[in-house]
């Protein structure tokens, strides 16, 4: 499984928490930033490839021109082989795509719309620094419905400064209610270099304790289950095949290719990334750059520790058979004292038809165990 | 050759910081001039080979030239003193080497807790007493009120006393010219059989240990086969001579009532013990010299390398150490928690420290140290006696009829408003009062009997704390006294820790129980599961915190692009446990091992 990964790093407004590569009031550069995108794709080495997931993230993708997008896409069908029925992800905030543009996206072919909506209560959008209403989601998800996407994925977030178990109930159950077939529900991390960052460390912000943000955790994962969501990753909640497939090849260690500013790549067995900032990327694109400074990395025991760590995230664990038949190696021998530690001892794994994955009664504190699979 | 009556042997007491090392710095700078002019021919060859094999002498001690007033030279060996109570007898056999001691006294603290012991030593030895005030620049010097202590609590004549400033060089020179009128020169028969005490000693990799001696009776060469008269060991002497403020000079011969350095291919300090008699192995001395004794340890501490990879490291810088420590014992150990490491013997708490951090800081070792133990007597069922210095040997307790533990005589000299708060203090130590006495209008000195144990746990800080500083304190071995001892178990999860066992008196263990599993719940940090902490005596339960499991530890969110960063994230919480042991399925921080020594009661 291969997957195509496209950075948009334009934003209307940065969000309080954000620390991702995004950037407000740089939207001029939209067009030419498109351009380059599309340049690192036409020449990519990786061409021709089959390419089972595209996904345009950001940033917010749907605050620029959607012909953009279009032209990317585009572009990715030219030079990859992109299978049939591949899934094609596009992230959208809901104050910045109406029904037009949500339309436009789903005839040039995107079949999946991944919505930020992160909190029903409008106090609490405005706090964290979003720039749109609940009733302004609930606009968007129908406009996608209407505009024909299927799968549709809500993003939510909780452990917000002043949100209280109710507020949180209250959005799952308004979101539900809505029936979208996947919900990311994230925690609040606090990020250096953030406002929220800021604000904490000046005392102005004070969030729910951890007791308060395992709570909220056990209720989401409690509410989704009795409505059809099963909880599939540590964050991540979906109706039964709407699994999100791009990112599953991220948690599976499988084969990514990014373009755009800061875009990660794991392919054929090399990683490398493209320059961070949007001229920075810009300029190296458009003098013939190419990210590739990573040399091939044989499958090593760093790798097998990165395909546990991500493969535990996962409700189904890993899989001993497939660890062999990747590593040539019995994952057993290789990660014997936190197997036997973890698996036995304190019993925080279980192993069912093959595969070890975490207790569900720990996946909240995974890092613990995590940790010990860092050999 | 030079006149027996032109030698003067001294010594410098004083209480911690009231000056001591300063004044032996403006002494050796005062005189070194004139040792350097007429010595520097000789002295040459001894400091290029010291200088090219890196070895610093430890100085302790030296021969200084000085010309004094009424025009003649006079040979000064100064022989230092190791400042603290616990080494009480390595500081008796260097004043036992001397005429006359220089007694240092802070112009504002006046006389303290060492003061006194230090000085009631060098009254032991018949020395006489040269006061000095220093510190006299200081803003809160009060010159004629430590005069008046002087006579008051000491009882010499503190009138003509030099005020000085060892610091700023105020009056160095009234502190030689009081050193040599007022100290006699040394006795001794140069014809008598031989007769040297040893006061220290060194051990250097290429001449092996050099023995300090002061030369009673007799006389001392090159060549001479001797014996030291408390081991029976024997050794041809290699090389004898006086100790310079830079370096070694050989001397043809030493003779009474001198102080040299004797060489003579000695493996190990244990050979050479402080305060046994030097004499030749023919012909020797018919009795040793009065007041050696065997050096003891009085606490005890396992030290183990925080990483267990270590030990031998750890073990070879022990044995450097001890090289130049015959006080310094150690022997291997295992614990169930801490792995491989040593049971280590000390003179004192102080002595303990020193070596801890000598550790850590010349040979760069990571350690977890448990808490320190004295050493009980255990009396069995059987009639057999029992030496426990590690709580972990405690016999069950229907094998044992009774335990004794050791009681010291502690002194505080403190000034009188604070005396209700120590008594206390010292009452919730188990202390026994015996008496009080004024030293002057302000201050009083307390004596009590208290059990050793309740001293080396943090006696020493609530004592400062209680006292804002201005108590000091001191105190000396008195005897074994029966006592109804128990052996407190720390359980985490259900299973005993080993290194966090204590002996304690049996009233004592409840609140010491209890605030040990409150301490324990403040350092180990939240695990995977629920960690219930006990406080055991025998069996039974006497105390229970619980470590709640951890809530919340999670990277909510992990996509392709921040892998490296999320693993960088688990190898730095990886990192974490490694500081942590092992003990059961529990992780315990390494400081959890030390919490028992700030219980802060």
């Amino acid at each position: 499984m291969t997957g195509i990964y496209t950075h948009i790093p334009f934003c209307i407004k940065k969000c309080a928490y954000c620390d991702f590569n995004s950037y407000s009031g740089i939207r001029d550069m939209s067009y030419s930033y498109g351009k380059a995108v599309i340049s690192e794709i036409k020449n990519s080495p990786y061409k021709n490839k089959k390419i089972d997931t595209v996904y345009i993230g950001g940033g917010t993708p749907t605050c620029i021109d959607e012909k953009i997008l279009i032209d990317i896409l585009a572009s990715v069908r030219e030079s990859f082989d992109v299978a049939e029925g591949a899934e094609i992800t596009v992230e959208c905030n809901p104050g910045t795509a109406n029904f037009k543009k949500l339309h436009a996206l789903r005839r040039a072919g995107f079949n999946r719309l991944s919505i930020g909506c992160q909190s029903a209560d409008d106090k609490l959008l405005k706090k964290i620094g979003r720039i749109h209403t609940f009733e302004d989601f609930k606009n968007c998800f129908r406009d996608a419905r209407r505009a024909g996407f299927e799968n549709i994925s809500v993003d939510l977030m909780f452990g917000l400064p002043g949100q209280t178990a109710e507020i949180w109930r209250d959005t799952l159950r308004k979101i539900t209610e809505l029936g979208p077939e996947h919900i990311s529900a994230y925690s609040l991390k606090i990020e250096e270099g953030t406002p929220f960052f800021e604000m904490k460390s000046r005392g102005e912000l004070s969030v729910p304790d951890d007791d308060a943000n395992r709570e909220m955790y056990d209720t989401v994962v409690e509410f989704l289950k009795d409505r059809g969501y099963c909880r599939y990753e540590i964050s991540n909640f979906s109706k039964a095949g709407f699994e999100s497939r791009h990112n599953l090849i991220y948690w599976t260690l499988g084969e990514y290719i990014g373009f755009g500013a800061g875009a990660h790549s794991f392919v054929c067995g090399r990683r490398f990334s493209d320059p961070l900032g949007v001229s920075d990327y810009i300029d190296f694109i458009s003098s013939g750059g190419r990210a590739e400074d990573g040399a091939e990395t044989e499958p090593d025991i760093d790798m097998m520790c990165e395909y546990m760590f991500l493969g535990l995230r996962l409700d189904r664990g890993v899989s001993e058979r497939e660890f062999k038949k990747r590593f040539g190696k019995d994952m057993g021998e290789v990660f014997k004292k936190p197997i036997e530690k973890h698996l036995n001892v304190i019993r925080t794994l279980e192993s069912s038809g093959g595969n070890i994955k975490i207790r569900p009664e720990y996946t909240y504190v995974s890092n613990l165990i995590m940790s010990d699979f860092i050999l | 050759m030079y006149s027996r009556d032109n030698i003067r042997n001294f010594s410098i007491i004083a209480h911690v910081d009231h000056g001591k090392s300063t004044l032996a710095d403006r002494l050796l700078e005062l005189t070194g001039a004139l040792t350097q002019r007429e010595m520097q021919e000789q002295i040459l060859d001894n400091m290029e080979l010291e200088r090219e094999r890196g070895i610093t002498i430890k100085a302790r001690a030296v021969r200084l030239i000085y010309k004094a007033k009424d025009g003649k030279e006079y040979y000064l060996n100064l022989i230092d003193t190791p400042g603290h109570v616990d080494f009480n007898y390595e500081v008796s056999r260097s004043l036992a080497a001397c005429e006359g001691a220089v007694l240092v006294v802070d112009a504002a603290q006046g006389i303290e807790a060492q003061t006194l012991a230090n000085t009631y030593l060098a009254f032991e030895h018949d020395l006489e007493i040269v006061p000095v005030i220093n510190k006299i620049d200081l803003p809160g010097a009060r010159p004629d009120e430590v005069k008046q202590e002087i006579e008051d609590i000491i009882g010499i004549d503190g009138e003509n006393a030099p005020l000085i400033s060892a610091k700023n060089g105020i009056n160095i020179e009234e502190v030689l010219e009081k050193i040599v009128e007022l100290i006699p020169p040394p006795g001794g028969d140069e014809n008598a059989p031989l007769k040297a005490l040893i006061f220290d000693s060194y051990y250097d990799a290429y001449k092996g240990v050099i023995a300090y001696v002061r030369v009673v009776d007799g006389r001392l060469r090159p060549g001479q086969r001797i014996k030291m008269m408390a081991t029976g060991s024997e050794f041809d002497v290699v090389d004898v001579g006086y100790l310079l403020p830079n370096g070694m000079l050989s001397a043809d011969e030493i003779s009474a009532g001198e102080v040299a350095f004797i060489t003579a291919s000695i493996k190990s300090v244990q050979d050479v013990k402080v305060g046994d008699t030097v004499t030749t192995a023919s012909k020797g001395a018919a009795e040793a010299l009065p007041g050696y004794k065997e050096v003891k340890s009085m606490v005890y501490s396992g030290i183990y390398p925080a990483d267990g990879a270590r030990y031998d490291d750890l073990r070879d810088a022990l044995e450097k150490l001890k090289l130049n420590d015959a006080a310094l014992n150690f022997e291997a150990e295992t614990s169930i928690a801490l792995g491989f490491g040593f049971r280590c013997g000390f003179l004192g708490l102080l002595h303990m420290e020193i070596i801890q951090e000598r550790l850590e800081r010349e040979f760069n070792l990571d350690l977890v140290t448990t808490a320190p133990s004295v050493e009980y007597k255990v009396i069995k069922t059987d009639g057999t006696v029992l030496s426990v210095d590690n709580p972990t040997n405690m016999p069950e307790p229907s094998e044992i009829d009774y335990m004794e533990e050791p009681i010291v005589r502690a002194a505080i000299l403190t000034p009188k408003e604070y005396v209700g708060s120590i008594m206390e203090l010292c009452q919730g130590r188990r202390g026994s009062y015996i008496d009080m006495e004024y030293l002057d209008t302000n201050r009083v000195q307390l004596n009590y009997m208290m059990p050793l144990n309740e001293i080396i746990y943090d006696f020493f800080d609530a004592l400062k704390s209680r006292t804002r500083g201005y108590a000091s304190f001191d105190y000396e071995f008195e005897k074994y006294q029966k006592s109804d001892l128990v052996k407190l178990d720390m359980l985490l999860n259900g299973e005993m820790v080993d290194a966090l066992s204590f002996i304690v008196h049996k009233e004592r263990a409840y609140p010491r129980g209890r605030k040990m599993a409150e301490k324990l719940k403040e350092v180990i940090p939240r695990q995977l599961f629920e960690v219930p902490i006990q406080a055991a005596v025998g069996g039974k339960i006497i105390a229970r915190e619980t470590v709640k499991a951890m809530r919340k530890d999670v990277l909510a969110k992990c996509y392709g692009g921040d892998i490296s960063r999320k693993r960088k994230l688990l190898e730095k919480q990886k990192e974490g446990k490694k500081r942590m042991r092992q003990v059961g399925s529990v992780e315990v921080p390494q400081e959890a091992f030390m919490s028992v020594l700030k219980l802060d009661e």
